[in-house]
C-alpha cells in the first residue's frame, strides 16, 4: 500500500496536570480505557503504518516498562526520556534520532480509530503536500490547537483561541506528517509558531476526520472515550474463563474478560466492559458505558452508570456511582452515593449540557484520586474532586469543588 | 441509471487494462452501485466476471484485476428492469458468447424483440432489457452481416434511451458504441481509447475527450475513433469535437476527505468564486430572454427544483417578473397552456435529468424558448436549449447535491440583478450593494463553514436518533428549509418535512410532542416577527428548537435551544450562506447513524429514468 518507510515519534511525557488527581499514581498515557492504557490506542494505530522506528518520548518509568514489555516485540521501539518541559522539548528530545527525513508525529494521549493514522499518511502522500495534519471539528476551541483551512490548505494554526475570537472549529487531532525542517523551526519557536512557519513557507494539507476521537486531557474525557469505544462494539466478547451466574441478566454488547465473576441477579446493560479478575456482586446494576477495569470489586446491590473504575477499585455494597471516575486502589464505603447533575450555570471545560426529558442538564459525578478511602454513607456532590490518599469518615458530605 | 466504461489498447500500452476498468468503475459508482461486471476479449474468447454488490465487494470475490485482454468493458448498475442479481448484472452475452454488451438506459421495445428472438431459438439468461441487444447482434451476425453493420442494424431496431458499448470476438481490438438520451464520452489516449458514461471515469489516463451526441454510432480502436450519424451514415468530422478537460484527477478524488460530500461542501467557496468569475455575456442574453418572454416557467427536479423556487423568489422580488415554478415530472399539467413567446427556464446539474429533458422537449414543441442552467457542458438539456448559462462547480460525485445548488443560486441572483438593472425595478445603489455582497459571498461561506462545523456536528449528535424533523421558514426561507429537509432525508434517512412556518397551525403542529426537533430558517427580512411567533408556538409544546439566525438577533438566541449565528448580510444571499450549514447537519447526522453519505440507498446521482 505504501512505498514509504519512515519514523514516528510519540509524545507521551509530561505530568498530566489537568488529569489530576488520577495522574498521581499513573502517567497520563497509562490511564485505562476499556481494558487498555491510552498508549495502546496510539501504538495500535501506528502499527498500521510502514515504520522503521517508533520513538516514544516519555517521563515515567512505569510507562517505559509497560511499553517495553508489551510492544517491543511487535514494533521497532526506541524509548527516550524527555529532556525539559513542554511539547517543544519533547520533540527536540527525539531530534537526533529522527534524522533528515519526513516523519510522523503522534500525541500519546489520543484515543481514535487506527484508521485515522492510515488516512493521515495516505492523504499526505496523495496530496503531494510538504506537511499534513489530521483535523476534526470540536466545540471547545479554547482547549485545542485550531487550524483554519482555505482552498484545501491549512492557512494558519492557533493554540487554544478564545471561543469568541476563533475563526475555525477544526481541532488538531494529534496526528501529523512533518518534514525534517520542522525540527529546526521548533529549536527557535514555540510548537504553534513552528507550524505557522511551515504553513507559510510550504504547503500544509488538512486531513479530515469525521468520526469520534478523544484527547485525554480532563478526567471526564475518560468517560467520553469509554462511551465511544464501547459504542463501536459490534458484538459481545465473553471469556470462557469468566464465571457468570445463570441468574445474571446480560443484554447489549459487553466485553467480559478472563476470570471475571458476575453473581446472581446482577443486571448488566451493555455496552459495558468488565475487566479481568473483577467481581460484580449479587443484585448489582451495571449500566451502559461503564468500564470496570481489572481487579475491581462492585459489591452487592450497587449501581454503576457511565463511570470508569480504574484497576483494583472496590465499591462496597449498596452504593451508586454515576458519571464518575475512580482512581486505582481506591475504596468506596457501603451506602455511598455520587450525585451527578451539576448546578445550572456551572461551566466545565469540554462538558456540554444534554437534553434529558425536555431539560438541558450537565452531568458529572465525582472524580476520585488513587488510594482514596471513602467511608460508609458518604454523599459526594456533583463535580466533587477527592485528592489521592484521602480518607473520609462515615456520613461525610463531600461538597462541590470546582473541577478545573 | 448505470455507468458504462470501456478501453481498448495496443498490447503492453496499458498495464492491466481490467484493473484500469475496475478503477474507472469506482469513479462511476455514483451512477449506480447495486451490481457490477467486466468483460474482456482474450484468445478468441469473451471472459465475463460479474455479480451483485458494490464494486469492492464483488472484486473481493471475483478478482477483476486478474482478467486478461486488451479490450475490456465494464458496467456498474442501478436496477430498472430486473432486480439486482448476479444474472441481471451486465455485461450481457449472446447465446454463443461471441458478443458482450454494457448498456445505460431503458430499451422500451425489448419485450417484443425478446419474444421474436425466443421464437428463433435464442436463450435468455437475465430479466434485463439489455440482453436483447446481444442476441439481436448475434442474429444479424448469423445472417452473415459484417460485425459493425450488424451492430448498427441492431441499434436502429431498438427504441428508448441508451448508451451502449459492445465487444465482439471477431473484432478483438474494437469497442462499438451508440448513444441516445444517456450520456457517453470518448476519451482519447496515445495507443489507447476509452468510452465512458462520464469524464471522471478516465481522468487519470486522458484529458482529451469527445462528447457523443444522440443518434451517433461508431467504434474505437486503440489508435482510431470513428463516429457517424446513425441514419444518414455520414462520418462526423471529429476535429471540431475535441475538448480538453481542465479538471485535475485530484479534483475528482477525495483529497483528504472521508467522503465526497464533505469535500464538496468544503469546496463551495471555490466553486462559488469560479462561477462568479465565469459569468459573462450569457447573463445579458438570458436577461433579455426573460424580459421578452410572455410568461416564465421554471422546471427542475429535486435540489434543482429548490434552486428553481429561489429563482422564482428572485424574479418576483428583485426583477418584478412573475414566474411559474414547476416540478419537471409534472410538466404535462402545465404544458397544455404553453404558447409561442413563453419561456422555460430548465435547471439541471447534470443536464441529463430525464424529467427536465422531457419538459424541455414538450415546451419546445409548443414553441416556447428554453433557457438552461447546468453544470455539465454539452450535456443533453443544454444541447436542446436556446441558451445555457453554466455553473462552474466542477464534477460533483456525492449523490446529494451540495455545491451545485449554491452555484445555481449564484447564477440566478446574477440573472435577476441583470434583469433588475435593465428594467430599473431596483435602485442603482441597491443593485450595486447586492453585487458587492455577491462578490464577497465565497469568503463568507468559507468563514461560516469554518466557524460552525463543530457546533453543527454537536447538533447532529442531538438529532441523529430522532425519527422525524420539521424545517420551517418564511419567504425566501422556505426553499432553504426544503433543501435542508431533502438533504436530511436523502442521506440520513430521517423523515424530514419542510413547509412555510405559517402553515404550522393549519395541521402539522398536531405532530409536535416533547423533544420533536424543529429547525427554523430565520432571515433578516420582513418576516422575522412572524417567525418568532412560530418558534414560540413550538417552544410551548416542548419541541427541540434549532435556528439559523442572523448574528445580531439576540432575542432569538435566548429562546432557541440551539442557535447557529449566521453572518449579517442582505437576506437575499441566504440560500448561498445558510444552505452549507444544513448540508453539514445532514452529513454529520448520516455519519453518526452509520450511513455512507456518498451512496444513499435507492438514489442515483442523475435520474435518467422517468
Amino acid at each position: 500500500m505504501f512505498h514509504y518507510r519512515l519514523k514516528a515519534v510519540v509524545l507521551a511525557g509530561g505530568k498530566g496536570e489537568r488529569l489530576k488527581p488520577l495522574t498521581d499514581c499513573v502517567p497520563k498515557s497509562m490511564v485505562r480505557i476499556v481494558g487498555k492504557p491510552v498508549i495502546d490506542y496510539v501504538l495500535e494505530g501506528l502499527r498500521k503504518l510502514p515504520l522503521d522506528e517508533v520513538i516514544i518520548v516519555l517521563s515515567h518509568r512505569k510507562l517505559a516498562k509497560y511499553v517495553e514489555d508489551k510492544w517491543s516485540n511487535i514494533m521497532p521501539l526506541t524509548i527516550v526520556y524527555q529532556r525539559g518541559e513542554g511539547i517543544e522539548s519533547a520533540i527536540l528530545t527525539a531530534k537526533e534520532l529522527l534524522g533528515k527525513q519526513m516523519f510522523i508525529l503522534a500525541y500519546g494521549d489520543i484515543v481514535i480509530s487506527p484508521k485515522a493514522y492510515v488516512r493521515t499518511l495516505e492523504t499526505h502522500i496523495n496530496s503531494g503536500a510538504d506537511a499534513s495534519i489530521l483535523l476534526s471539528p470540536k466545540l471547545d476551541v479554547e482547549s485545542y490547537g485550531i487550524a483554519y483551512v482555505s482552498e484545501n490548505k491549512i492557512v494558519n494554526v492557533k493554540e487554544k483561541p478564545l471561543p469568541e475570537k476563533a475563526e475555525s472549529t477544526l481541532a488538531i487531532a494529534g496526528i501529523f506528517v512533518l518534514p525534517p525542517t520542522f525540527l529546526d523551526y521548533v529549536e527557535e519557536n514555540s510548537f504553534t509558531d513552528a507550524l505557522n512557519i511551515l504553513a507559510e513557507k510550504t504547503t500544509m494539507a488538512p486531513c479530515f476526520w469525521e468520526d469520534w476521537w478523544v484527547d485525554i486531557g480532563y478526567p471526564w474525557d475518560i468517560l467520553k472515550a469509554n462511551e465511544y469505544v464501547l459504542k463501536d462494539l459490534k458484538y459481545s466478547q465473553i471469556s470462557s474463563n469468566a464465571m457468570i451466574s445463570s441468574k445474571a441478566v446480560i443484554e447489549g454488547p459487553v466485553i467480559i474478560d478472563d476470570n471475571a465473576e458476575i453473581n446472581h441477579y446482577a443486571v448488566i446493560k451493555g455496552p459495558v466492559y468488565i475487566g479481568k479478575n473483577s467481581f460484580v456482586g449479587d443484585h448489582c446494576l451495571i449500566r451502559k458505558y461503564a468500564s470496570v477495569e481489572e481487579n475491581t470489586i462492585v459489591g452487592a446491590f450497587s449501581e454503576v452508570k457511565y463511570s470508569s473504575m480504574q484497576p483494583s477499585v472496590t465499591v462496597s455494597s449498596h452504593s451508586y456511582v454515576g458519571d464518575s471516575v475512580i482512581g486505582e486502589y481506591s475504596v468506596i464505603g457501603p451506602h455511598t452515593v455520587t450525585l451527578n447533575i451539576l448546578p445550572t450555570g456551572v461551566k466545565v471545560s469540554r462538558l456540554h449540557p444534554i437534553r434529558i426529558r425536555g431539560k438541558m442538564v450537565t452531568k458529572l459525578g465525582a472524580i476520585i484520586g488513587c488510594n482514596v478511602y471513602i467511608g460508609a454513607n458518604n454523599v459526594l456532590y456533583a463535580g466533587s474532586v477527592v485528592e489521592s490518599n484521602t480518607r473520609t469518615r462515615p456520613h461525610t458530605i463531600i461538597t462541590y469543588r470546582e473541577a478545573s | 441509471m448505470c455507468g458504462i466504461v470501456g478501453v481498448t489498447c495496443l498490447p503492453g500500452k496499458l498495464e492491466n487494462p481490467a484493473k484500469i476498468i475496475r478503477k474507472c468503475l469506482e469513479r462511476l459508482e455514483y451512477r449506480g452501485y447495486d451490481s457490477v461486471g467486466l468483460a474482456s476479449i482474450f484468445k478468441n474468447r469473451i471472459i465475463v466476471r460479474k455479480g451483485k454488490g458494490k464494486i469492492h465487494e464483488v472484486h473481493k470475490k471475483l478478482n477483476f484485476d486478474g482478467m486478461p485482454g486488451n479490450t475490456v468493458i465494464g458496467h456498474t448498475r442501478w436496477a430498472t428492469h430486473g432486480a439486482p442479481s448476479d444474472n441481471n448484472a451486465h455485461p450481457h452475452l449472446d447465446c454463443g458468447s461471441m458478443v458482450a454488451i454494457v448498456h445505460n438506459g431503458i430499451i422500451k421495445n425489448y419485450l417484443e424483440l425478446k419474444e421474436k428472438l425466443i421464437l428463433k431459438g435464442h436463450i435468455f439468461r437475465s430479466e434485463t432489457d439489455t440482453e436483447v441487444v446481444a442476441h439481436l447482434i448475434e442474429e444479424y451476425l448469423n445472417e452473415g452481416l459484417e460485425p459493425y453493420t450488424a451492430f448498427k442494424k441492431t441499434i436502429k431496431e431498438i427504441k428508448g434511451s441508451y448508451a451502449i458499448a459492445a465487444i465482439l470476438v471477431s473484432e478483438p481490438d474494437k469497442i462499438f458504441f451508440a448513444k441516445k438520451d444517456s450520456p457517453l464520452i470518448i476519451g482519447i489516449g496515445e495507443g489507447y481509447n476509452f468510452v465512458a458514461s462520464d469524464i471522471p471515469a478516465f481522468l487519470d489516463y486522458t484529458r482529451k475527450i469527445i462528447v457523443v451526441r444522440d443518434y451517433e454510432v461508431g467504434y474505437i480502436t486503440p489508435t482510431r475513433v470513428f463516429i457517424e450519424d446513425l441514419f444518414e451514415e455520414k462520418p462526423v468530422d471529429l476535429s471540431r469535437r475535441f475538448r480538453i478537460i481542465s479538471w485535475t484527477a485530484e479534483m475528482a478524488a477525495k483529497a483528504g476527505y472521508p467522503h465526497y460530500m464533505l469535500k464538496e461542501i468544503h469546496e463551495q467557496p471555490r466553486a462559488l468564486r469560479e462561477t462568479i468569475n465565469g459569468l459573462s455575456s450569457e447573463i445579458y442574453e438570458a436577461a433579455k430572454m426573460v424580459i421578452e418572454a410572455r410568461r416564465v416557467f421554471i422546471a427542475a427536479a429535486g435540489t434543482s427544483f429548490h434552486a428553481g423556487l429561489v429563482l422564482d423568489y428572485y424574479l418576483n422580488s428583485l426583477a418584478g417578473i412573475p414566474s411559474i415554478p414547476l416540478i419537471a415530472s409534472e410538466y404535462n399539467k402545465y404544458c397544455k397552456s404553453v404558447k409561442p413567446g413563453d419561456l422555460l427556464i430548465a435547471i439541471s446539474q447534470s443536464g441529463e435529468t430525464i424529467d427536465t429533458l422531457m419538459a424541455v422537449r414538450e415546451f419546445k414543441k409548443r414553441e416556447a424558448k428554453i433557457l438552461t442552467i447546468s453544470n455539465v457542458i454539452d450535456s443533453a438539456i443544454p444541447r436542446e436549449s436556446h441558451l445555457t448559462v453554466y455553473t462552474r462547480a466542477g464534477p460533483e460525485i456525492g449523490v446529494a447535491a451540495t455545491k451545485t445548488f449554491t452555484t445555481q443560486v449564484v447564477v440566478e441572483l446574477a440573472l435577476a440583478l441583470k434583469i433588475a438593472e435593465e428594467q430599473g425595478s431596483l435602485g442603482k445603489n441597491e443593485i450595486r450593494g447586492l453585487k458587492a455582497q455577491l462578490e464577497h459571498v465565497p469568503k463568507v461561506v468559507e468563514k461560516t463553514i469554518m466557524k460552525h462545523e463543530a457546533y453543527v456536528n454537536s447538533i447532529a449528535e442531538t438529532i441523529h436518533l430522532k425519527k422525524s424533523m420539521y424545517y420551517l421558514g418564511r419567504g425566501l426561507g422556505v426553499p432553504i428549509a426544503m433543501e435542508g429537509a431533502l438533504k436530511l432525508k436523502e442521506i440520513a434517512y430521517i423523515h424530514a418535512e419542510a413547509y412555510p412556518a405559517g402553515e404550522s397551525k393549519h395541521g402539522p403542529i398536531a405532530l409536535i410532542e416533547k423533544d420533536f426537533p424543529v429547525l427554523f430558517i430565520v432571515l433578516s427580512d420582513e418576516n422575522s416577527e412572524n417567525i418568532l411567533g412560530n418558534i414560540m408556538e413550538m417552544k410551548a409544546r416542548n419541541a427541540l428548537t434549532i435556528g439559523l439566525i442572523p448574528e445580531d438577533f439576540k432575542k432569538f438566541e435566548e429562546i432557541l435551544d440551539y442557535s447557529i449565528k449566521m453572518p449579517t448580510h442582505n437576506y437575499i444571499l441566504a440560500p448561498i450562506t445558510y444552505t452549507p450549514i444544513l448540508q453539514l447537519l445532514a452529513y454529520y447526522t448520516a455519519v453518526k447513524r452509520g450511513y455512507d453519505p456518498d451512496k444513499p440507498r435507492n438514489l442515483a446521482k442523475t435520474v435518467t429514468v422517468e
